[in-house]
């Protein structure tokens, strides 16, 4: 399978591939974008992904908007699960990202063993 | 201090460690692309910019390794290791940080050169306009000339 | 969860503190060791990971160490040395004290985020 990772820290795009690898999902291959509007370009051009992670705050889009952006496009990639990854405290915008189509939540810090938990029914 | 033991082959091993630190420390920390420009005999250890730190070497080899700066690329330094912008950043955040990298710089020299049985001291940090401190000494010292960003950074080895 | 910082260093608490709360870790921080001891003593059951520095004014790294390691209300939680002494010598004296971990300055963000990864139980690549 194929992950797009959404994050504007290139140090927590590292780290959330290698969670997911060692989560022990098979994956194939993990592409990577700095904020939203970079996700919406790779997506224009390839939407062969069965998961999308996405930060919260990013600079020019941020992942709310992304999500948002995302759902109400035309593409195939229209329907690509997004799980968006918070921190504590972001209850209430979970909500707002659920309300506008994103698919779950990853809360930081997360274990290989949580990401195992709230991701295991998008990696089939 | 007492005079340092061997040639002035193993001297220069400490010179070349401390270029390859100064580059580490910036770049590993700071993001900042660092580029020697060129290094020259000086007749005493003297920081004369609006920044500087120092750390001593004592034991096996004795010494002082010390950084001289504009306050400008502190601000622009301790901006990017701390990721707050520099208008966010007082004195004291400024004084930290050129001690702290003082304080890298003399520790990594320290681990590159492999000197053993060297205590590298904690840091003193000086920060003002138009300062000038000096320590006179019958040693060696060394300035090596850096661009960083549109600023140099003067490093200077006294051993 | 949290981490402790214990560093003499602002610049460096800072730099700790930001790649923790990217991690999603609410950091606490301590400038010298008695100061650290005291915020162990009241946040013991909250903190997941101490980070260390080696060359403090007062008590020094090691003695902090030590002191984490024989109070039995705190010695379970695994501590990182981060200094910029990275010979053997330090490494092996902070192992035999009881560190698990170790990180030399300068570190890059990336490093620092994967070592404290590892702490907190993510294995390496």
């Amino acid at each position: 399978m194929r992950v797009l990772i959404v994050d504007d820290s290139s140090v927590m795009r590292k780290i959330v591939s290698r969670g997911l690898r060692q989560a022990g999902f098979k994956i194939d291959d993990i592409l990577e974008a700095g904020d939203g509007q970079e996700a919406l370009g790779v997506l224009a051009a390839d939407s062969n992904f069965q998961l999308i992670l996405s930060d919260w705050n990013m600079p020019v889009m941020d992942g709310l908007n992304f999500v948002k952006a995302v759902r109400s496009g035309s593409g195939p990639s229209k329907s690509i699960p997004i799980v968006m990854v918070t921190t504590e405290g972001g209850e209430s915008k979970v909500q707002a990202a659920i309300e506008a189509g994103a698919n779950g939540h990853v809360k930081k810090p997360f274990t290989p063993d949580t990401l195992k938990a709230t991701l295991g029914q998008f990696m089939k | 201090m007492g005079s340092n033991q061997g040639d002035g082959g193993s001297l220069e091993k400490v010179f070349n460690a401390v270029q390859v630190a100064v580059v580490d420390v910036l770049s590993r920390m700071a993001m900042t692309e660092v580029v020697f420009i060129q290094r020259e005999r000086m007749p005493s250890f003297r920081i004369d910019q609006e920044a500087g730190g120092v750390v001593r070497l004592t034991g096996n080899l004795e010494g002082m390794i010390g950084i001289a700066c504009p306050m400008r690329l502190v601000q622009d330094v301790v901006s990017r290791i701390v990721g707050l912008p520099p208008d966010q950043l007082n004195d004291e955040d400024l004084l930290d940080g050129i001690a702290e990298l003082a304080n890298m710089i003399g520790g990594w020299t320290k681990s590159n050169a492999g000197l053993t049985d060297v205590r590298v001291s904690t840091p003193m940090a000086i920060v003002g306009k138009s300062l000038l401190a000096e320590w006179k000494t019958d040693r060696i010292t060394e300035r090596f000339v850096f661009q960083v960003e549109d600023s140099v950074l003067y490093v200077l080895v006294s051993l | 969860m949290k981490l402790l910082t214990i560093d003499d260093s602002r610049t460096i608490r800072r730099v700790i503190s930001g790649i923790g709360a990217m991690l999603g870790y609410e950091v606490l921080e301590a400038e010298n060791g008695e100061a650290g001891l005291k915020v162990l003593e009241q946040f013991s059951q909250e903190v997941g990971l101490v980070l260390l520095d080696w060359n403090m004014p007062g008590m020094i790294g090691l003695d902090v160490l030590k002191a984490i390691k024989a109070d039995s209300r705190w010695r379970h939680i695994p501590v990182m040395m981060v200094t910029t002494e990275g010979e053997k010598d330090y490494i092996v004296k902070s192992i035999q004290a009881g560190a698990c971990h170790y990180q030399t300055k300068p570190f890059t963000q990336e490093e620092m985020a994967t070592r404290i990864m590892e702490a907190m139980g993510m294995g390496g690549v």
